[in-house]
C-alpha cells in the first residue's frame, strides 16, 4: 500500500528557521521531519511513498537524490571529483516526488497523483505530524468496515489537552481516562481511502471541510480512534518538544526508538 | 599520515551565524576556517583528511562535493546530463566525511572514525582554530619523543595591554602591549597521535581532553610541542573579527601558502 504525504505547505512558520525551508524539511535531531514520518511507516513495512511537494520541491527532491549521501560517509576526492560511499547506510524505500503546485489545496494535491495510485487503497498523511498510531490496527479497521475513507482520531495533547472537569465544574486528574475518552477528538490528519475517493474528490477540494462532509453524508467514513501520541509540529514550541524526545531516545513515533 | 578533523560541535558562541552553520564552516575571507585549516597541512604535504561531522553536517558533505565544480569554470551541457571543467583549480585533497553524532563527545567521535584509519600514526585538530604551526617539526618531534600522544601548546596572545605603575607614585612608568609571556601553556590542538590511542577512549562517552587524556599524561605517554609562533581559536565574534582582518591585511600568519 502506497503512502501518500502532503508536504506542500508554504515556509514553516517556524520562528527561527530563517532558511526558507518547507516544514516538512525542517530538522529534527539531524534528519528532516519528512524522514521521520516516513520511518514510522516503514516500521509497518510501507515502503513506497508518493510526496507532494509544493513550496520548495526541490529542497525534498534534492534531499532524496543525495540520499545515501546525507546518511553514509564519505569520501570526497577533489582530484578527480570522485565520491566514494562508505559503510553505505540507506533505506529499501521507493519515494516519488511530485509537484503539485505551490498554492493547491489538499484535495487538490491528493487528486494529482492519482495516477500513482494502482491498488485498492492508500494512506494519506499530512507532513506535519508525528504520531504512534498503529498503522497496521488502522488498516484493518479500515478494511472491516468498507467504507472508502477511514479517518484516524487522535485526543488532544500538549498545551492543548483535554481537562476532566466535572459536573461541579473542579477538575478530576483522577478521573482523566474516563472522562475525556469518548468526547472531543481532533482529525490526526492520517487516513486511508479507497480508489473511488478519487471520484468523490472533484469538485471537492478541501478535504476537511468539503471531502469528509461528502463521504459522511454518503455513510462512506469511518474512523479510527487513536488513543497514543499525537503531535502536530506547528509552532517552536512542538519542535522543542520532539527534539527533546528524540534526544533523550524515547521518540514515541519509532518503535526503534532513536538510530544514529 | 591521515588529518583527523574535529569539526562536529555546535558552535552557539559566534551566535548570528554558526545558527545557520557548523563553526568550522564559519568564513574567513570567503573560506570556512576549515578550508584554511585543511591548506596549512596540505603545505607540508599532508592531503588525506577525515572530518569528524555531527552538527549540520550536511553541511560540510555539500561543501566538499561541489568543491570541483564551484573552484573552476563550468560549461553544463544540460540534455546529456555533463559538466565541463575548465582549468582545474581544485586540492589534490582526499577527504573522508564522516557523521559522528549530533552530541557525541570528542573522544566518541574518534572512535568512530578508528576504521579510517589504517597507519600507525594519525595527527588530530580542532576545527576552529588556526596556527603558522610547523607541522615537519611537530612530527619530528613527536618522533623524537616516542610517546602515544604530542600535543601542541602555546602561550595564548593576552587580550589587556599591561600598565607598570610606580608603587608609590602610582605614575605610568610605562605599557607592554598584550604580554604574551604572563599567559598560562594553553592546548592548541595540531596533535600527533599513536594509534595506541584509541585503548584510552572507553567507550567514547567523555572528552577527549578529560580521562583519556589525563590518562595518557599520567602513563608518561603524552609530550608538549611548544609552538611560539602564531595561534588563534575562533569562539567568538571577536575572534572572527580578528581574523578576517588579519586575512584581509595580506598578513595572515597562518596563511603560510602561496
Amino acid at each position: 500500500m502506497k503512502v501518500v504525504i502532503l508536504a506542500g505547505g508554504m515556509q514553516s512558520a517556524i520562528s527561527s528557521e530563517r532558511e526558507g525551508i518547507p516544514k516538512p524539511m525542517i530538522d529534527i535531531g539531524g534528519k528532516p521531519l519528512l524522514w521521520h514520518i516516513m520511518k514510522h511507516f516503514s516500521e509497518y513495512n510501507l515502503n513506497e511513498f508518493i510526496i507532494c511537494g509544493g513550496y520548495r520541491v526541490d529542497m525534498i527532491k534534492e534531499y532524496f537524490m543525495d540520499f545515501y549521501i546525507y546518511q553514509s560517509d564519505i569520501t570526497v576526492d577533489l582530484q578527480d571529483n570522485t565520491i566514494k560511499v562508505q559503510r553505505e547506510k540507506t533505506e529499501d524505500w521507493k519515494v516519488t516526488v511530485v509537484d503539485t503546485g505551490l498554492y493547491a489545496t489538499t484535495g487538490q494535491r491528493v487528486s494529482q497523483i492519482q495516477r500513482y495510485i494502482e491498488e485498492e487503497s492508500f494512506i494519506v498523511t499530512y507532513g506535519d505530524c508525528l504520531n504512534d498510531i498503529d498503522i497496521g490496527d488502522m488498516i484493518n479497521v479500515h478494511n472491516l468496515n468498507e467504507k472508502i475513507a477511514t479517518l484516524a482520531m487522535a485526543k488532544p495533547t500538549g498545551r492543548n489537552q483535554l481537562m476532566p472537569i466535572g459536573e461541579d465544574r473542579q477538575l478530576h486528574y483522577d478521573q482523566l481516562n474516563k472522562m475525556v475518552n469518548d468526547v472531543s477528538w481532533i482529525n490526526a490528519n492520517c487516513m486511508v481511502f479507497q480508489k473511488e475517493v478519487f471520484f468523490y474528490l472533484q469538485g471537492n477540494y478541501d478535504l476537511e471541510k468539503q471531502l469528509f462532509i461528502k463521504l459522511s453524508e454518503k455513510q462512506e467514513l469511518a474512523t479510527y480512534k487513536h488513543k497514543g501520541y499525537w503531535a502536530a509540529i506547528e509552532t517552536k514550541r512542538d519542535l522543542v518538544a520532539a527534539e527533546n524526545l528524540w534526544n533523550a531516545g524515547i521518540a514515541p513515533w519509532l518503535k526503534a526508538g532513536r538510530t544514529d | 599520515m591521515k588529518v583527523v578533523i574535529l569539526a562536529g560541535g555546535k558552535g552557539t558562541r559566534i551566535s548570528e551565524e554558526s545558527v545557520l552553520k557548523p563553526k568550522p564552516m564559519i568564513e574567513i575571507g570567503g573560506r570556512p576556517i576549515l578550508w584554511h585549516i585543511m591548506k596549512i597541512y596540505s603545505f607540508y604535504g599532508f592531503h588525506e583528511f577525515i572530518i569528524c561531522c555531527g552538527y549540520k553536517g550536511q553541511m560540510i558533505k555539500e561543501y566538499f562535493i561541489h568543491y570541483y565544480t564551484h573552484q573552476s569554470d563550468s560549461t553544463f551541457l544540460l540534455k546529456d546530463k555533463k559538466v565541463i571543467i575548465h582549468e582545474n583549480r581544485t586540492e589534490p585533497w582526499k577527504v573522508t566525511l564522516v557523521n559522528t553524532g549530533l552530541d557525541t563527545l570528542t573522544a566518541g567521535r574518534i572512535l568512530k572514525i578508528k576504521d579510517y584509519i589504517e597507519e600507525d600514526e594519525f595527527m588530530l585538530t580542532y576545527g576552529d582554530g588556526v596556527a603558522d604551526a610547523n607541522i615537519q617539526e611537530l612530527i619530528k618531534f613527536h618522533h623524537q619523543n616516542n610517546k602515544i600522544v604530542t600535543i601542541t601548546t602555546t602561550q595564548p596572545m593576552g587580550r589587556f595591554g599591561a600598565i607598570k605603575i610606580d608603587k608609590e607614585t602610582n605614575q605610568v612608568q610605562g605599557f607592554k602591549e598584550k604580554a604574551r609571556v604572563d599567559q598560562a601553556w594553553v592546548n592548541a590542538g595540531f596533535m600527533v597521535m599513536n594509534r595506541r590511542i584509541f585503548e584510552y577512549l572507553g567507550d567514547g562517552s567523555e572528552m577527549l581532553e578529560a580521562s583519556p587524556l589525563e590518562a595518557v599524561a599520567k602513563d608518561g605517554e603524552m609530550t608538549a610541542y611548544r609552538h611560539g609562533g602564531f595561534w588563534s581559536p575562533m569562539d567568538t565574534l571577536r575572534d572572527k573579527v580578528y581574523l578576517e582582518e588579519l586575512w584581509e591585511s595580506g598578513k595572515a600568519p597562518w596563511k603560510i601558502w602561496d
